[in-house]
């Protein structure tokens, strides 16, 4: 378990401020743009930067916020791995044993058991130089992972690699997690990558967190558009008022009024639903209604982003058998709906 | 019949290559077939020549030794810590490059000689610096210490520059994983940093040898030019030719080329990098 109590580092005008605790055996992903602050954590959670006074990080109950690095019992695993191109792989993983002055017998052993656990058996005599990115990640994992550390810091660790390597590295962060029950904090950017592997998710902001949770929390009820972009949700529309007071945008208006002066909003595209023979599929009087012509439609795995252009752009996601079964194709005109519960008002 | 067609882009780049690679076989070549084989031996069996040639190799490896020495903390230091003043050392360094070579020997002397003015100074603190600066004015001023610490200044600065390069290059990442995977910093530096910048170090080591090899004004102004004491083969070659000895100077010539090659060759196949960090073209 880590607990991070008011981490506080300023580095120039850049300041960070996390609270933060995550449960053993949690696998925690923290997504946020480029120089939100995210490496700059890990950073002083594995003791390369040192904290402002009144920070306070616990490992296991064990404050560690003024140790040095070699003493937090922390695995880092930056970006593109920083492995030692002057040792081969089976010396980068045997490394940290080394300096532990292991007996080289079970320096053999513990580095032919985790290289068995990521799969890398063959690569323990190649040199790092002609490694592939996968095989760099996987080998700079086993080197931090050797040590049996309490934590594990992972910053961006498969955001280099092509989708299908990524995919195969994430299955085995998740198997090594499950099988080492160890916390783990990795940060990224990508949607993709937390939709796989997290347990909760806390999303990242000039140096803060502005909210976590599991996924499907953030991404039906984020608390702003930055959090609702990170979700990767199209539909984040900002809106007049009608003559009802309700809000509208392009003429369109909808079952919702502005939440504490925020006129901000976003439609869950999980439940817009295709109108099918023009009927809409909610309740008279709750159905937020619209015709328009299929713009867009993206293939996301298992299902269908549709974008339909009416007096606004509006994704909805549909199973594949519902595509087929409409017939929808680019262009076709549709008529979609959903519930005022799929408006979720946003902070400014 | 087909035209042969002439690959205008390659040539364009070709011709200064070899006009240039060329030209500098040409003035070996010029000093090959002036000297006569006879000139060759009997200057390197001449006892004067050999005494100097091993002066030449002795003091330009305790060069490059105190050089790299003084080089990899140096280099580390400006390449990875932030502090005032950092530019300044490193525009510093730089001077040694930049200024003329007779200039840091003049400089050298006129240090020494402000141990005479400063031991008449009624001030204490001033007349002990005086003194400890003229006791070192002793064991350098026309001595083969003089020698070293003539090639040091001329040859740090190449050294530091190679090195700080190879730091800059190497991302300080690697020594922080090192640090988390149970490394003190000096642990992180010894068993990371130093090995992964080895090849910079060992180039920055050769070109402050190449420099203190052939160094000749410096030498001349602060240690002298004395047979069997103080000459070193490049002071040889400017003895031999200023009395008319044309043909040992060009047989020394020739014999300083021979080492340089030999220890440039030796370079390339041990790293398999040319000097500046290129690959070796086979």
């Amino acid at each position: 378990m880590i607990e991070i109590k008011n981490l506080r580092h300023r580095a120039g005008e850049f300041k960070l401020a996390i609270d933060l605790t995550i449960a053993e055996s949690e696998y925690f992903v923290l997504l946020g743009k480029t120089g939100c602050g995210k490496t700059l954590l890990l950073e002083c959670l594995s003791g390369l930067r040192a904290c402002d006074r009144g920070s306070s990080i616990a490992i296991n109950g064990l404050d560690i916020t003024n140790a040095e690095p070699r003493e937090r019992s922390v695995g880092y695993v930056p970006q593109e791995g920083a492995l030692f191109t002057h040792l081969n792989v089976r010396e980068n993983i045997a490394f940290a044993l080394r300096v532990a002055h292991v007996y080289k017998n079970k320096i053999d052993k513990e580095v032919n058991r985790f290289a068995e656990l990521l799969g890398i058996t063959h690569l323990l005599k190649r040199e790092v130089k002609g490694l592939s990115g996968g095989e760099r990640q996987r080998v700079a994992l086993a080197r931090a992972l050797v040590r049996k550390p309490s934590v594990l810091l992972l910053d961006e660790p498969v955001s280099a690699l092509d989708e299908g390597t990524r995919d195969a590295v994430c299955r085995e962060l998740l198997t090594m997690q499950r099988e080492m029950k160890i916390p783990v904090i990795h940060v990224c950017h990508s949607f993709d990558e937390a939709a796989i592997l997290a347990d909760r998710v806390g999303i990242m902001r000039e140096g803060a967190i502005v909210q976590r949770g599991i996924l499907d929390e953030l991404f039906d009820r984020p608390v702003d558009a930055y959090v609702a972009k990170m979700m990767r949700l199209d539909n984040i529309f900002t809106g007049g008022l009608s003559a009802s007071g309700n809000l509208a945008v392009n003429g369109m208006e909808f079952f919702t009024k502005p939440m504490n002066g925020s006129r901000t909003f976003i439609v869950n595209p999980r439940l817009v639903r295709i109108a099918k023979n023009g009927d809409p599929p909610f309740p008279a009087g709750e159905s937020n209604v619209m015709r328009g012509t299929v713009r867009e439609m993206r293939r996301r795995g298992p299902i269908t982003g549709i974008v339909v252009e009416g007096p606004i752009a509006l994704t909805l996601y549909a199973a594949p058998d519902e595509v087929d079964e409409l017939s929808i194709g680019k262009g076709a005109k549709l008529t979609v709906a959903f519930p005022s519960r799929a408006i979720h008002m946003l902070k400014e | 019949m087909q035209r042969m067609k002439i690959k205008s882009f390659p040539i364009f780049f070709s011709i200064p290559l070899a006009l240039l690679t060329g030209a500098i076989a040409c003035i070996i070549a010029a000093d090959v077939a002036y000297v006569h084989r006879s000139d060759i031996i009997s200057t390197l069996l001449s006892k004067d020549i050999i005494t100097s040639m091993l002066l030449t190799l002795a003091t330009s490896a305790v060069t490059t030794l105190i050089s790299v020495i003084i080089a990899v903390p140096s280099a580390y230091a400006l390449s990875r810590f932030k502090f005032p003043g950092a530019i300044v050392l490193d525009t510093l360094i730089d001077l040694l490059i930049v200024v003329p070579v007779l200039v840091v020997g003049v400089s050298i002397l006129v240090f020494f000689r402000m141990g005479f003015l400063l031991e008449t100074s009624r001030f204490l603190p001033a007349l002990l610096i005086g003194k400890a600066i003229q006791w070192l004015g002793d064991v350098f001023i026309y001595q083969r210490a003089g020698i070293v610490l003539a090639q040091f200044f001329c040859s740090v600065p190449f050294a530091v520059r190679v090195i700080k390069s190879t730091f800059d290059d190497m991302s300080p990442r690697t020594e922080h994983v090192a640090q988390t995977l149970g490394c003190t910093k000096w642990q992180a530096f010894f068993r990371v940093s130093l090995p992964l910048a080895r090849q910079g170090i060992f180039a920055g080591a050769v070109l402050a040898w190449a420099r203190a090899f052939g160094l000749f004004g410096p030498i001349s102004i602060v240690a002298g030019a004395v047979r069997q004491k103080t000459e070193v083969l490049s002071t040889s070659i400017f003895l031999e030719i200023s009395i008319g000895q044309l043909e040992t100077g060009i047989a020394l010539s020739l014999l300083m080329v021979a080492i340089a090659s030999a220890i440039l060759l030796l370079f390339r196949v041990v790293s398999g990098k040319t000097l500046f960090g290129g690959a070796v073209q086979t």
